[in-house]
C-alpha cells in the first residue's frame, strides 16, 4: 500500500518509530537501594544501543508537560505540592519516593508522551517509545503512589483526547493492576482501559468484576492472572478478551503500558512471560 | 507473540498509531532484552 508520503506502508511504519529519552530520568533516585532505579533505564539503553533498531531508530529528548498538561490527570494542589516537596529536597511520599530532580523528571516523563501525540498528529512518526522514569500507572489523581508521581499515559490519553482523538484504546501489561489509570477513565467510553496484572497482587485493585460505571460501563476490562500465569494465558486471553474488544472498539490510537515485571523471573511479581511470548 | 499481536491491532484500526509508556520491570538482566523483544514485535 502506498501513502501519500510516496513510501510504502510496511517502510512508513518502520522509520516513523521514535524513542522519547531524556538524561533527567536518570537522577530520579532514592537514596538507598530501591528497585525502581536508574539502572532498570540504562539497561534498556545499553540494549537498544547494541540492537539494530539505533541505526534506524532516531532518540529525541522530550520537552517538560506544563502544569496546564499534567492537570489534564490531576489536581493542581497535588502538582504544586509535589513541586515544593521536591525542590525542598524530597523524600518519601508514602511508599514513593521523590528527590529534586523528581518534578522535573515526571513532567519530562508525562512530556514524552505529549510530544509523541503532537509527532503523530504531525506525520512525523507513528510510534513513540518513552522509555521514561518514573512511571505511572499507579498515580492517582491527588496522589502518588507505586512508584508513581505522575501518570504519563493517563495524561497522554486525555493530551489526545484533547487533540482530536476519539476513542482510544490504553493497553497495560505491567504485572501490577493500573489503579490509577483505571481511576481516571471509569467513567468513560474514550478510553478503553484493558489490564492484564497478577491478581490478587499490589495494589488490590483490578477484580474483573471493576468494569467501569456510567458511560464507562464494560469500558474497563480487567484479566486478573493467577501466579505463575505465562506466554500461553497471555495470547490466549487476547484472543479471547482483548482482540474482540478491539474488534468492537476500534481504536484510533493505541497506548501501551509496558511493565517488564510481567517476565518470568522479576523479582516484584510471580509472572511467567519470556520474551519470545 | 503479545507485541505483534497489539501492532496488529494498531495497523489494523489506528494506521499503526501507538505509544508505548516504560512502566515497571525489575530485573536488571532482563529488561533490556525484554524492551528489545517488544520492539521487534512492535515495530520490527
Ligand atoms: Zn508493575
Amino acid at each position: 500500500m502506498v501513502t501519500a508520503r510516496g513510501s510504502t506502508k510496511e517502510d512508513s511504519h518502520r522509520v516513523q518509530s521514535a524513542i522519547l529519552y531524556s538524561p533527567f530520568f536518570l537522577k530520579h533516585q532514592a537514596p538507598n537501594y530501591h528497585p525502581e532505579n536508574p539502572q532498570r533505564l540504562e539497561a534498556i539503553l545499553e540494549a537498544f544501543k547494541k540492537s539494530a533498531f539505533s541505526k534506524n531508530i532516531e532518540t529525541i529528548e522530550p520537552k517538560p508537560a506544563s502544569k496546564e498538561q499534567i492537570a489534564l490527570n490531576h489536581s493542581v494542589k497535588y502538582i504544586e505540592e509535589l513541586e515544593s516537596f521536591c525542590k525542598a529536597g524530597g523524600g518519601y511520599l508514602d511508599d514513593t519516593y521523590a528527590n529534586e530532580y523528581s518534578y522535573i523528571s515526571a513532567a519530562l516523563a508525562a512530556g514524552a508522551g505529549i510530544n509523541t501525540v503532537d509527532m503523530i498528529i504531525d506525520n512525523k512518526i507513528s510510534k513513540g517509545f518513552c522509555l521514561v522514569r518514573p512511571p505511572g500507572h499507579h498515580a492517582e489523581h491527588d496522589k502518588a503512589m507505586g512508584f508513581c508521581l505522575f501518570n504519563n499515559a493517563a495524561i497522554t490519553a486525555k493530551y489526545a483526547l484533547s487533540k482530536g482523538f476519539k476513542k482510544i484504546l490504553l493497553l497495560d501489561f505491567d504485572a501490577h493492576h493500573g489503579n490509577g489509570t483505571q481511576n481516571s477513565f471509569y467513567y468513560t467510553d474514550q478510553v478503553l482501559y484493558i489490564s492484564y496484572h497478577q491478581w490478587p497482587h499490589y495494589p488490590g485493585t483490578g477484580s474483573a468484576e471493576e468494569k467501569g460505571e456510567g458511560d464507562g460501563l464494560d469500558y474497563t476490562i480487567n484479566i486478573p492472572l493467577e501466579t505463575g500465569s505465562g506466554n500461553k494465558e497471555f495470547l490466549e486471553l487476547f484472543d479471547k478478551i482483548v482482540q474482540p474488544a478491539a474488534d468492537k472498539y476500534q481504536p484510533d490510537l493505541i497506548i501501551v503500558s509496558g511493565g517488564f515485571d510481567s517476565h518470568k523471573d522479576d523479582p516484584l511479581a510471580q509472572l511467567n512471560l519470556t520474551d519470545d511470548g | 507473540m503479545l507485541a505483534e499481536k497489539i501492532k496488529q491491532m494498531a495497523d489494523k484500526y489506528a494506521c499503526g498509531r501507538l505509544i508505548f509508556f516504560l512502566e515497571g520491570g525489575y530485573n536488571l538482566n532482563t529488561i533490556g532484552s525484554s524492551f528489545i523483544f517488544t520492539l521487534t514485535g512492535l515495530a520490527g
